[in-house]
Parts: structure tokens; C-alpha cells; sequence
């Protein structure tokens, strides 16, 4: 199923999503739309690079980003005027220094993927232990817990959803070295 | 928000289904149709995938059983044990009570093969060494500490904690520590415990009726449980030598008779020493051996005592020369 923008998307795309959640929590008011936010604006990118490869995907990622909400704001969505002022004060694109996890040591990784194991809810953290450490087959984990396979994948499921949020959330908790910087303070890109 | 939230829903289910090892074609293709229907689909599916891979990091993790949770059933379903007495059915019964109410325990099973030594740490930070052919169940919880010792034999270094206690079932012996350094050996027989440091008290369910004898225990002290009483004593600093040696793979025999030897040896050997002549069995020995090589203990017997070894396919026979 993998195609080479697939990969791509994945290497030089979702590495900086803890700072891209960062960024849009910043200006946008509404919590709640974050995720469904941040959605949009991978599915715009990945159209986007499908037809050509941007050159910088960090920033056109936050470019992206930028265009997304004031598109959004534009289309008159329940909008209170606070978000739309504080949204234009933050004209000047942030760009933090630090680069995410390509640098980080596979020590640093390991302990993170067992961070996020360690927060899921029991049985969920079972299924995954069987599965992923001890490498286990789904028919062998299934009767391993004496579980019915199907419920097994259930759990699958809904572990790799949290392992998702729980790696996304410790990345960008951990990354973040540079101190909370105005948006006007922030250096423009290319 | 709901968007993307019922488009993850399918993905995972979708990444489940696929790493399931069970997908039919149909459903393969079903998922392709899914996934390129759009870009929407196809990032959502990546952003999960992309941590699916990630996960495969965890198998690193394979050995720290200390880290590991496993549910009361798999103990039953994965490991087959002799049960003696109702102590271990009720520490499963514990163990599926705290899981439903959710409750913080780290819960692991070990096991070393024939020959084999194995030390490790538990939650609490209580060290363990495993002897050979041993099994042992360990639940540490925020209340707590258990360890259930279904077969063979362990050292243990527990870590003070006098808020919660540690609880070491054997059968129908219960050792009960607040901080200390022992050791028990559980054969077909017998439940021998042997007190290095500290201080430790046993209960032993007597066969007749509900109340529980116990027994105080210091260091020094060795007590052996079996079906026709218990033995307390205090050992000598060579018998407690000699008891603890295999701590440093070594087996340290004192005016021993050859049978009582060789049983020891053959803990650790899955090729057994075979005494043939019974004359031999009553033979003395004495001596400092290696426990991972047998073949000076031989040897011994060859030279020493004047005892013809035979090496076979399945055991090594001791004749009278």
C-alpha cells in the first residue's frame, strides 16, 4: 500500500506534529477542533506534495497550517473576536530550533514507547505487551488472555490510537527546550 | 471533531484487521477501496501505522518481565503447575480482583530451565535469584508484596518496606518478611527455608485443622516443613555455606553420601547421574565442585573412590569397578 509520498509523509511530516499541535493550540481558541484541525491541514499537504514535493516541509507544514485557520476563520465559523484578534497578532511565522525525533538516541526512543505502554488502560497494555515485546500471534494472544481473537484486535485498535496521542503529547512535552516565545519574537522562514 | 474522529475509528480498526495476520483478499481489497477513497482516510491510516511500526522497538523490552502485567487467565492457560494447597488458586482469585477494579500491580511469572541461574528485580526493587528448574510468580501491588514459589528454588534479597509486607507462599507454608535475606527450596517433600539476614516468620498450615503454626525465624536459622512435622534449628556458618553455594555455581558437599550427591547434581543436569550399584549409594564424599561442570565431580569418583563412569545417551552410569 505504501507509496514513496506515504513514506515521505511519514518521515518529514508527522516527526513534527507535537510542535504543530503546539502551534495551532496557540492560536486557536476552540481545543476541541485541534485534532479534527490538524487533520485538515496533513490531508492539505499531502495533496499538495502528491503533485509536487515542497522543498522545506517543516515550514510549508506550518505555512499550511496558518492558511488553514485563517481560511477557516474567513468562512465565518463560530469565531468569538478574541481568537480572530490574537490570530493576527501571530502574522510572523514560528519556527522553533530544535528538530524532533531523527536526532533523538533509539535509548531515548525505547523509554518514550514505554512511557506511553505504561499509560494504557490494563488490558489494552496486556494485549499490546503480548503482541509487541513478547511477539506473540493474535490467535496466541487470544488464547493466551483466553480472549476471543476479535477482541484481541479490538484492543489493538484502540491501543494504537493512544499510542499515538500519549507519543505525540511526551514528544512535544519533551522537546520542548526553547522557552514559551512570543509569536512576535518569532524569525521568519525562507 | 466528529470527522476525524469516526475516520481514526476505521483506521485503527482497519490496522488491527491488517496486522491480524488473518485478512482475506475481499478484505484487503476492501481496505485499498477505504483507504484511497481519500486523502483524509489515507493520513489518518499513516498517522497510526507510522506509531504501529514504531512499536516494534518494544520488542527490546522482551526480558523485563518487571515491567510485564499478565492477566490471572494466562497463568493458567500458558503454565501448567502442580497445585498444593489452596494458596495459589487464591492468589489467582487476588490477582482477577485487583485487574477488575483496577488497581496498580505489576504481576510476572519466571522460570529457569535445568541448569540454569536467573536474577532479577521485582517492582519493589526486592532482588531474587532463581535457581535451577525453578518457578515463581511475583505480584507487587501499591499494598502488597506476594511472590508464590511453585517449584524449585530461590534466594531472596527483599527490600524494606515496613508498610507493606512480603509474602512468600510455598505450597502451604507462607514466609512472611519485613526485610531481610533467605532462601527457599521447595522439593516434592519438603518446603526447607533458611535465613540468611534479618529476621522471618513462617506459617505452616497445619494438616487437621484451619489454625496456622508459626515460627520464628533469625539468621542462622533453618526450618524444613514436610508431611511428618517441622524442623527448626540453627544451622552452623558451613551448613549455611553449603546450602547458599549455588549462588556461586558451586555445590559444596561435607561427608555427604554419594546418593544425596548425585541427587543434588542432577538439578542441574538434564542428562542424570545414575547410581547403578547400590553399594555406592551410601559412599561419603566431600569436596567443592563447579556446578556447571560435572566432570571433575566424575573424576573424583573415578580416581578417589574407584567408581567406573559410563556415559550413555540418555544418563551417565556410576558402576561399582
Amino acid at each position: 500500500m505504501a507509496t514513496i509520498t506515504d513514506d515521505w509523509f511519514v518521515a518529514e511530516v508527522l516527526v513534527h506534529e507535537a510542535a504543530l499541535t503546539r502551534f495551532l493550540r496557540r492560536r486557536w481558541r476552540e481545543a476541541a477542533e485541534i485534532a479534527d484541525l490538524r487533520q485538515e491541514v496533513y490531508v492539505r499537504v499531502y495533496e499538495s506534495a502528491r503533485a509536487s514535493r515542497p522543498q522545506h516541509p517543516r515550514a510549508f507544514l506550518f505555512a499550511t497550517a496558518r492558511n488553514l485557520m485563517s481560511d477557516r476563520i474567513r468562512r465565518g465559523r463560530i469565531v468569538s473576536m478574541e481568537a480572530v484578534a490574537d490570530f493576527e497578532k501571530s502574522n510572523v511565522l514560528l519556527v522553533e530550533d530544535w528538530t524532533p525525533e531523527h536526532q533523538e538516541s533509539s535509548r531515548q526512543e525505547l523509554q518514550r514507547l514505554t512511557r506511553a505502554l505504561e499509560r494504557l488502560p490494563p488490558r489494552c497494555r496486556e494485549v499490546i505487551w503480548l503482541r509487541r515485546v513478547k511477539g506473540l500471534s493474535q490467535k496466541e494472544v487470544a488464547a493466551a488472555l483466553g480472549i476471543a481473537e476479535g477482541t484481541v484486535e479490538k484492543q489493538v485498535a484502540k491501543g494504537v490510537r493512544l499510542l499515538t496521542d500519549h507519543l505525540r503529547r511526551d514528544e512535544a512535552a519533551l522537546n520542548n527546550t526553547a522557552p514559551a516565545t512570543t509569536d512576535t519574537a518569532g524569525k521568519t522562514y525562507d | 471533531m466528529t470527522d476525524h474522529d469516526d475516520i481514526e475509528r476505521i483506521a485503527a480498526d482497519w490496522l488491527a484487521r491488517r496486522d491480524s495476520g488473518t485478512l482475506s483478499l475481499g478484505e484487503e481489497a476492501a481496505f485499498a477501496e477505504w483507504v484511497n477513497a481519500s486523502v483524509a482516510h489515507r493520513v489518518s491510516y499513516l498517522r497510526l501505522s507510522a506509531t504501529w511500526t514504531r512499536t516494534q522497538r518494544l520488542a527490546a523490552l522482551e526480558h523485563r518481565d518487571d515491567l510485564a502485567m499478565y492477566p490471572s487467565r494466562a497463568i493458567a492457560a500458558c503454565f501448567k503447575y502442580a497445585v498444593r494447597g489452596a494458596s495459589a488458586v487464591t492468589g489467582l482469585v487476588l490477582a482477577g480482583l485487583l485487574a477488575w477494579y483496577g488497581w496498580q500491580y505489576s504481576h510476572s511469572i519466571y522460570r529457569t530451565e535445568i541448569g540454569a541461574m536467573q536474577s532479577l528485580l521485582l517492582a519493589d526493587g526486592s532482588r531474587v535469584t532463581l535457581n535451577t528448574n525453578s518457578r515463581m510468580r511475583a505480584a507487587i501491588s501499591n499494598g502488597r508484596r506476594e511472590v508464590d514459589l511453585r517449584q524449585g528454588e530461590a534466594y531472596f534479597e527483599v527490600a524494606h518496606d515496613s508498610a507493606r509486607p512480603f509474602l512468600v507462599h510455598i505450597g502451604e507454608v507462607d514466609v512472611e518478611v519485613v526485610g531481610t535475606q533467605f532462601a527457599v527450596h521447595r522439593s516434592d517433600e519438603s518446603v526447607r527455608v533458611l535465613v540468611n539476614e534479618g529476621h522471618v516468620r513462617v506459617h505452616a498450615l497445619a494438616p487437621a485443622g484451619p489454625q496456622s503454626s508459626a515460627i520464628e525465624m533469625v539468621a542462622g536459622d533453618i526450618a524444613v516443613l514436610s508431611a511428618s512435622g517441622i524442623e527448626h534449628r540453627h544451622a552452623t556458618a558451613e551448613e549455611l555455606d553449603a546450602a547458599l553455594s549455588w549462588r556461586n555455581g558451586q555445590l559444596v558437599f561435607r561427608d555427604t553420601p554419594l546418593v544425596a550427591a548425585v541427587a543434588e547434581f542432577n538439578r542441574y543436569r538434564s542428562k542424570p547421574l545414575v547410581i547403578v550399584d547400590p553399594q555406592l549409594a551410601d559412599m561419603r564424599i566431600g569436596g567443592t565442585f563447579r556446578i556447571a561442570n560435572a566432570d571433575s565431580f566424575l573424576q573424583l569418583l573415578q580416581q578417589g573412590f574407584d567408581v567406573d563412569i559410563s556415559t550413555q545417551d540418555e544418563a551417565v552410569l556410576l558402576r561399582r569397578r
